[in-house]
């Protein structure tokens, strides 16, 4: 299959769908072709138990009509079935004009541009046995541990080819590459199981970038050491229960700001669009400029320039991606959004409008979501810390509609006591309630301890729509935390 | 819609290229249309529909397996999808645990598709969700979706297995909400025509509809009834905990064969081909599906299985596979709990006091071998007072080890729903009145 973005024959047939979605009536059009090439492979205890390549091609019809919207998708590449879907986009927007959702819309100039993300050493050149020696010598490193009944390493890689066009001239090419993999030892002994992961939550992060962001991580030196805290788990203490002054990892953080501030900042859920499924928001609008979400180290910015999964030079109605600050030292000053919901709040998009291919409706979704560095190191953050718990590895989480309760497990806490890791610790969990969490927040890592992770299935929408999202955090301190064994 | 001969033809050509490269080989070929509509705030806001086709195929060439998918269906694409598959079967290790392709030559397709859903309009779908609009009491908004779908599978292999099946669906998930109100109702149906919205706008509007500010519930043990859309996100997530051969095998499941595992009162069985649910007659790897009861009287009965668990533990594959790319353990797709002899209204009756659940928001998981799961209620927390339901309560999260909490069962209802689940397949399952359940953490 050829690459899509050098195809005349892909560009003219969006531009077909453009052409036949304004013969019938739509006031904007956009249409968007996706390939996507995938290859992934996943070893379970010493076994490859699959090893997949992945192809699919696309194209997705957006059009505004008087009042309405309307969406058509197909995966069948010919100038009749653009023409089909064209017109069934635009009977769809027809159709809604039933009851129709007021937005004014002010459509992404006519852009042209051909952007291409990092990489150095393509994955897909990467021979097999590379790829095994790998994989295989992590899971030979985690087996070494008895208890560990179960060693998952996984690879994956995905290169997308996207095509933007609109009825507003709009022509932009984007090729994108992400690398992603890890690792998970489950250790179990008398029914009971701990597990823990590497680089991120289920074992499985992804960077921007061929296979040389992959070999960042340093898997193999890793392995050994998760499956002995693994292990290490099943006889360590339970966490206690009581207020406590809680740190997060980084990795820990990055799912904390993901759940309880990134997607209360998805301007779709603050205006009701998600209600019936993913919730609302406790950010109403009236609170821009004003309400406190956290406390003055708490800066939260969105930045799709950044490198990372998630990430993009232009958002898939083609507004181009730049930085925008979100949380200002604690006080909420704009939100995740695309160009309808943004001008709902008189705001401009922060270029968030995002689909998981092809096949579905762009939504409102995060890209790249950081916190700000502070200014402390680990060490230092750790020494001016006389009482606490070093908290590891989201392992669970749940948030309520509004993203305001929560409760967080992480895979294993150290006792902090005198600025000191001390005993290790199984099952923490805290709760809290958003604002009043991060009001706590007294302590935020500096530039050297900052990471990214990303998350490799975020879910929203009816029907469904997985897209990969990245953060990018410090260690963060909170003090006086409800914390309970699970 | 592409007639089954396209489909049937782009597996043909697979099948004439794979004959002389793999010594065996599976072939999934199939189509699919789906389209949404979306509303909020009684309006409109989201409208779409997809066609897609997919295409996977899995090959053993000498003991070594390699998978590769794709969507078109043209010649040198199909090639280049063979060509593929046999790439990453040649790189591959030998695989030790490779059970083989299935030899089942025969199964009754379900009887599930209905023209009519299948070619379901747009303006058709928003006229039926602008009745739910003009139902809904004044200040109250509507929010929610309506789904109508359709999808044809091929299956084939290298043991000259062919199977086919062509499937129709729709579902309507749908919250009033009243100022700090809120109800919900859902269902879903193979048939368009099955799906009885004005009930169910009746049963979310009655739910955001009771009168009174919403009241703090105090952080204890309580009898609650779980509406079926509360069970059903339960036992979604005892499914995906432990239902399976291979989980069971790791020691990762909760399931104890011969032991009881929960109340007399719950009884769970998947069955992919029983009509009253959504039928599902084979899976991916050409499985014909077949009952499995996981639970009996409470009693851990069964497990499911894949070609590759099944052959592990020295069972028969009970047609549970799942693609890769949805996870490695088999999964239910058809799955039931029995119903009890109560209707809800009885329920409700029984209740001195309690609460009525009605649903369950972000539950997740804090401790797989309970299993001990986290969540928060919403759309309908109601204080039972009486035996009446009396007035809305706020949101909380609650901690639950779900079998216990089930073990805990005064009554089980005898009007199951039929909903759709998270991840696939679908459910269904009764309102249950349990006697001891802990909320806490009042969310107002």
């Amino acid at each position: 299959m050829a690459d899509t973005n050098s195809d005349p024959s892909i560009l003219s047939l969006a531009l077909r769908a453009l052409d036949t979605a304004t013969s019938r009536g739509a006031r904007y059009a956009d249409v968007r072709v996706v390939r996507r090439k995938r290859e992934s492979l996943s070893m379970r205890n010493g076994n490859l138990e699959a090893f997949e390549f992945g192809e699919d091609i696309g194209f997705g019809v957006r059009v505004f009509r008087a009042g309405g919207w309307g969406f058509a998708s197909s995966s069948v590449l010919t100038s009749n079935e653009a023409d089909r879907v064209s017109a069934l986009a635009v009977s769809i927007a027809k159709a809604s004009e039933r009851a129709p959702w007021r937005a004014d819309f002010e459509p992404s100039p006519g852009l042209e541009a051909s952007c291409e993300g990092p990489c150095e050493i393509d994955p897909f050149e990467v021979s097999f046995e590379r790829k095994m020696e790998l994989l295989s010598a992590c899971d030979e490193a985690m087996r070494q541990e008895p208890r560990v009944r179960v060693a998952l390493g996984t690879l994956d890689f995905l290169r997308e080819e996207r095509t933007f066009v609109s009825t507003q001239g709009a022509e932009i090419f984007q090729t994108i590459l992400d690398s992603g993999g890890g690792l998970r030892a489950i250790a179990i002994s008398d029914g009971v199981q701990q597990q823990r992961s590497y680089p991120h939550i289920f074992g499985w992060s992804a960077e921007r970038g061929g296979f040389e962001a992959l070999l960042r991580w340093k898997l193999d030196e890793s392995a050994a050491r998760i499956a002995a805290e693994a292990s290490a788990l099943l006889d360590a203490p339970s966490c206690p229960e009581g207020e406590a002054t809680v740190i997060l990892d980084a990795s820990q953080t990055c799912m904390q700001l993901h759940e309880s501030l990134g997607h209360a900042l998805e301007l779709d859920r603050v205006l009701g669009m998600e209600a019936a499924t993913a919730g609302t928001s406790f950010l109403t609008p009236e609170k821009l400029g004003d309400f406190r979400v956290g406390s003055e180290l708490v800066s939260v910015v969105v930045d799709p320039t950044l490198s990372a999964p998630g990430s993009h030079f232009y958002d898939d109605e083609g507004t181009p991606g730049s930085r925008a600050v979100l949380i200002d030292h604690g006080r909420l000053v704009n939100y995740l959004s695309s160009r309808d919901t943004a001008a709902a709040v008189g705001l401009s998009s922060t270029s968030c409008s995002r689909a998981q291919s092809w096949n579905r409706l762009p939504l409102v979704r995060m890209t790249t979501v950081n916190l700000e560095p502070g200014s402390l190191s680990m060490p230092e953050m750790l020494a001016d810390t006389d009482n606490g718990y070093l908290l590891s590895t989201t392992r669970s989480w749940s948030i309520d509609e509004h993203r305001l309760n929560f409760e967080f497990a992480s895979e294993l806490a150290w006792e902090v006591k005198g600025g000191e890791l001390k005993r290790l610790l199984r099952g923490p969990s805290y709760t809290g309630t958003t604002p009043t969490f991060w009001a706590k927040c007294d302590a935020v890592g500096n530039q050297d301890s900052w990471a990214t992770f990303s998350v490799s299935r975020c879910f929203k929408g009816q029907p469904g729509q997985l897209v990969r999202v990245s953060h990018g955090a410090s260690p963060t301190r909170f003090r006086d935390i409800s914390l309970r064994p699970t | 819609m592409m007639s089954s001969e396209t489909l049937s033809a782009a597996a043909e050509r697979l099948i004439s290229r794979l004959r002389t490269q793999a010594d065996e080989f599976e072939l999934n070929v199939g189509e699919e249309e789906l389209s949404s509509t979306r509303f909020a705030r009684s309006c409109i806001h989201q409208n779409v529909s997809e066609r897609s086709f997919l295409v996977s195929i899995r090959l053993n060439c000498g003991g070594r397996i390699g998978t590769a998918a794709g969507n078109q269906l043209g010649h040198e694409d199909l090639d280049s999808l063979c060509a593929l598959a046999t790439e990453a079967a040649r790189r591959a290790p030998p695989d030790p645990d490779w059970p083989g392709v299935s030899s089942f030559e025969e199964i009754s397709p379900s009887s599930s598709f209905d023209e009519e859903t299948a070619s379901c309009s747009p303006n058709r779908r928003a006229k039926l969700i602008a009745r739910i609009f003009e139902y809904l009491p004044r200040g109250a908004l509507a929010f929610g979706g309506l789904t109508t779908g359709w999808r044809e599978q091929l299956f084939l292999n290298s043991n000259g297995v062919q199977l086919s099946e062509k499937r129709s669906v729709s579902e309507i998930r749908m919250t009033a909400i009243n100022g700090l109100r809120s109800g919900y109702s859902a269902q879903a149906a193979p048939k368009l025509g099955e799906v009885k919205l004005d009930e169910l706008t009746e049963e979310a509007a009655t739910r955001a509809s009771l009168r009174g500010s919403p009241v703090d519930l105090r952080l204890e043990r309580l009898p609650v009834i779980l509406s079926p859309y509360a069970v059903a996100r339960l036992l979604e997530f005892v499914a995906f905990l432990g239902f399976s051969g291979s989980q069971y095998s790791e020691g990762r499941s909760f399931m104890k064969l011969g032991q009881s595992v929960t109340g007399e009162l719950v009884s769970i069985w998947d069955d992919g081909g029983a009509a009253d649910g959504l039928p599902i007659s084979f899976d991916v790897e050409g499985t014909p599906k077949t009952r499995v009861d996981l639970i009996t009287n409470g009693i851990a009965t069964g497990l499911l299985y894949d070609r590759r668990s099944a052959r592990k533990a020295g069972m028969e594959s009970s047609g549970h596979a799942v693609p890769q790319s949805e996870g490695a353990d088999p999964y239910p797709a058809n799955l039931f709990m029995a119903p009890g002899q109560h209707a809800t209204d009885d329920l409700v009756g029984k209740l001195d006091s309690g609460v009525w659940l009605t649903r369950l928001h972000y539950v997740n998981i804090l401790d797989p071998s309970g299993p001990v799961l986290t969540g928060v209620t919403r759309d309908g927390t109601l204080l039972v007072k009486n035996g009446r339901i009396e007035k809305p309560a706020n949101d909380v999260r609650f901690r639950t080890n779900v079998l216990e909490a089930f073990a805990s069962a005064i009554a089980v209802g005898k009007d199951r729903r039929l909903q759709l689940q998270t991840m696939f397949g679908s459910i269904s399952v009764p309102p249950i009145l349990i006697s001891s359940f802990a909320l806490g953490d009042g969310l107002s």
